[in-house]
């Protein structure tokens, strides 16, 4: 049965933060919600975790009430957090104690966690040597000079020794710690630079690969598309698209074309009344209105002898279905 | 059918873990081990530096009986007694007195002249550069010694002032043989007097029934409220130090998937507060320790002392029936300002709110401190103050142990003190998830109880 959401209502006040919002996740899969800053995701997940008290509405996990007795849970928080001055490992323990992970089980998590986010070094100081020394990093050639950068590496490392990304990296991992059954993602890959983002991806396809129910929430549109069967856009607190991917592109048609020729057809392209959207030497992105229309352009192209290059009809972007929804308002916030 | 139900707020499941985790992370933490030491040598510095005070007090007032004729370097040494009292060398000067050094007064040179014996000025004429004459001129409230030497005098200024001290020791001497008083009773004579002229034959008969006297219930009462009002605000500093350091990390969130908000917090509370708790233990030790040094070792007389310095004689001066009343008392009462403290700090948003959440229970601290003191004074108000918090929790175990108020209405306070703990507790459970998770939120009571709401 998975995760119902159904009918989640907030209001703080007069102020109605999430307003009736409803959405399935009958099986594994990565699930989205999307929408502008202030547009209610981060409540919504506050909400279905249990951290806020909803005014109204549902929240069911396999039938029963969501919460982290019911169902084991592993949350990214958008506000990414550590204690600064605590020893990593002391803090990962911590957290991995809390939701119920102990002894050698919590040892080999951290281990194996540790090793496919390529955080071993700050986690095992004592092994930084031998894995710096791997990755090519380590110039051991002057060993004996740098005995004393040597025990400084080995020094247990506290959060604010190290980068936000790798910080980011630790967050994910306490967030997997436990196994979880159901992972909320809170903007997981913002901030990250392309080397982390990769190992993250990586990290979320093994998990989706092993059944588990992700919900995410991303800005970032193609990461969203790589991930997500279904999806939520959420815009002043109500759900304006809610469904499965495919069906929602689908349910736009088969409106965009690329058209790449070696000569100017905007005249051609007006003739059958589709609108230029952008143009780059001779490389059109054309916006039609179905495949009849799409259709006609290139049969037009044909009789008149012009060389087609490439012309490529698709249906609309995560990104453009977005923008047609929640408009310039919510692009211009995100900026 | 919400499936969501809002029980789960309540439960203390983590509570163990985030407490150890606390208490292990603060003993780690440099800056809250580097207070607790210096507070602990503080506390066990105090009974020694009450010792050289004392010491260095009583020196002054003791060093007439330790002078003697063999300190004061003089040729000879005159007295001129103008009191009513008859001084006689023979009873005044020990017969083997002076003479031990070779420039000291010799007993055979000390001359006591009696009033009409001789004329001042005729003695004061007749001074030679190594003589020292003291006259004893009886004033309208005391006797003064006037030590006076010649204007060609070899003789120092520290002789004539042990010459002026060592008169004065043997003429009260002689005052108290001529009256007949030995030491005892000049030492109460001396005594002060106090007076309770507001009493009434009500309050006198009830004062006679009273386990102890008014003024021991006063002593009593501010010896205890001191301890909480010490242990409270420190331990209250410490506990928004800590509950803010977790929220200004961004790790509320994190946190709370993991464990309910009424576990973080008493977790949170208890971790601190053991370590408070720790440090005062350890103070407490410590000052034992000079003291058993300053006695076993040093073999230093620390009578004088009485109860100065850091002790438990609150907690074992009572019995059993104290020491189990004064042990629950505090641990309610810092249970109530930990809780408290605990939710102020979730209500911090910046660092700089601490101060203000750290003002908002001292002044509750305060208000109880002062409250006691008031109502200490007033008899009839024991009742009263052990039962309207936050007197109540700095009142009702001395009035209790003082036999002020009866054990139905102690256990009547102990009821009202721990329905608070519990409705903080629950306050905690309903706001602290709330408060941590908001950006803006300030440390005063109406942002919390607004947060209740939602």
């Amino acid at each position: 049965m998975g995760l119902v959401v159904k009918d989640l209502f907030k209001k703080y006040g007069e102020k109605i933060v999430v307003d009736h919002v409803s959405f399935e996740m009958p099986q594994p899969g990565v699930y989205a919600l999307l929408g502008s800053n202030g547009a209610g995701k981060s409540t919504t997940i506050r909400m279905i975790l249990g951290m806020l008290e909803k005014n109204g509405g549902e929240i069911t996990w396999n039938g029963g009430p969501l919460n982290f007795d019911t169902c084991n849970i592993g949350y990214l928080a958008e506000e990414r957090g550590l204690y600064p001055k605590y020893t990593l490992m002391d803090q990962i323990k911590y957290f991995g104690e809390l939701r119920g992970v102990t002894g050698k089980t919590l040892t080999d998590r951290i281990a194996t966690l540790a090793e496919r986010l390529k955080v071993e070094e700050y986690l095992y100081p004592e092994k930084a040597e031998e894995i710096l020394s791997k990755a090519g990093v380590l110039d051991t050639s002057n060993q004996k000079k740098s005995t004393m950068a040597l025990k400084k590496r080995q020094k247990p490392k506290t959060a604010d020794q190290l980068s936000k990304g790798n910080q980011q990296k630790i967050q994910f991992l306490i967030a997997l710690l436990s196994d979880p059954e159901l992972i909320v993602l809170d903007e997981p890959f913002s901030g990250l630079d392309p080397v982390n983002t990769d190992i993250l991806k990586e990290v979320v396809r093994e998990q989706i690969a092993r059944g588990k129910y992700i919900i995410m929430s991303s800005h970032q549109m193609e990461v969203v598309e790589e991930f997500c069967t279904d999806i939520t856009i959420l815009h002043r607190s109500k759900a304006v698209v809610s469904g499965n991917l495919n069906d929602i592109k689908k349910s736009y048609g088969r409106v965009n074309v690329l058209l790449k020729v070696e000569q100017d057809v905007a005249a051609e392209i007006q003739a059958v009344g589709a609108e230029i959207i952008s143009e780059k030497e001779y490389e059109y992105r054309i916006r039609v209105t179905g495949d009849e229309q799409a259709n006609q352009l290139l049969r037009r192209l044909i009789e008149k002898n012009i060389p087609v290059v490439k012309f490529d009809l698709s249906e609309l972007s995560l990104h453009e279905i977005f923008v047609r929804e929640v408009g310039d308002e919510a692009v211009e916030s995100q900026q | 059918m919400n499936h969501n139900s809002k029980e789960n707020i309540y439960s203390l499941n983590g509570f163990g873990k985030v407490y150890r985790f606390t208490l292990k992370q603060t003993l780690k933490n440099k800056g809250f081990v580097v207070a607790a030491i210096f507070m602990i040598l503080m506390m066990g510095m105090m009974k020694p530096l009450m010792y050289l005070l004392t010491r260095s007090a009583s020196n002054s007032s003791n060093a007439v009986s330790s002078v003697t004729l063999n300190d004061i370097e003089a040729e000879k040494l005159y007295i001129l007694n103008e009191s009513t009292f008859t001084m006689d060398k023979e009873e005044a000067i020990a017969p083997d007195a002076g003479g031990a050094k070779p420039k000291s007064v010799r007993r055979e040179n000390v001359i006591i002249y009696n009033i009409g014996d001789i004329k001042e000025d005729d003695l004061i004429a007749g001074l030679t550069a190594n003589d020292i004459l003291v006259i004893i001129t009886p004033g309208a409230a005391d006797y003064k010694m006037n030590g006076i030497i010649s204007d060609n005098s070899e003789v120092s200024i520290r002789s004539l002032d042990l010459a002026t001290e060592y008169v004065g020791e043997i003429f009260r001497s002689e005052r108290s043989a001529q009256l007949t008083l030995d030491e005892n009773d000049m030492q109460a004579l001396a005594a002060g007097i106090s007076t309770n002229s507001t009493m009434t034959g009500k309050e006198y008969t009830d004062e006679k029934s009273f386990t102890m006297t008014n003024s021991e219930f006063n002593g009593l009462l501010m010896g205890f409220s001191i301890i909480i009002l010490i242990i409270a605000s420190l331990s209250s500093s410490y506990i928004i130090a800590s509950v803010n350091e977790e929220k200004q990390s961004k790790l509320a969130e994190t946190l709370l998937v993991s464990v309910r908000p009424m576990a973080l917090l008493l977790g949170k509370v208890l971790g601190m507060l053991t370590f408070v708790m720790g440090t005062i233990v350890c103070g407490v030790l410590m000052s034992y320790a000079s003291e058993f040094v300053m006695t076993n070792v040093m073999k230093l007389d620390l009578s004088k002392l009485g109860q100065t310095g850091i002790n438990l004689a609150i907690f074992t001066g009572y019995g059993v029936k104290g020491l189990i009343v004064f042990t629950c008392e505090i641990l309610i009462a810092l249970l109530a300002f930990g809780i408290l403290s605990g939710i102020l700090g979730s209500a911090c948003s910046k660092t700089e709110d601490q101060q203000n959440a750290v003002t908002v229970v001292t002044m509750l601290t305060m208000i109880g401190y002062f409250g006691t003191v008031y109502f200490g004074l007033k008899g009839d108000f024991a009742m009263i103050g052990s039962l309207v918090p936050p007197v109540s929790f700095f009142m009702a175990p001395s009035a209790y142990i003082a036999g002020r108020i009866g054990l139905g209405i102690f256990l009547g306070s102990c009821a009202i003190q721990i329905a608070i703990v519990i409705g903080l507790l629950m306050l905690g459970a309903k706001t602290y998830r709330n408060l941590l998770l908001s950006d803006t939120s300030k440390p005063k009571l109406q942002t919390i109880f607004a947060a209740a709401k939602y």
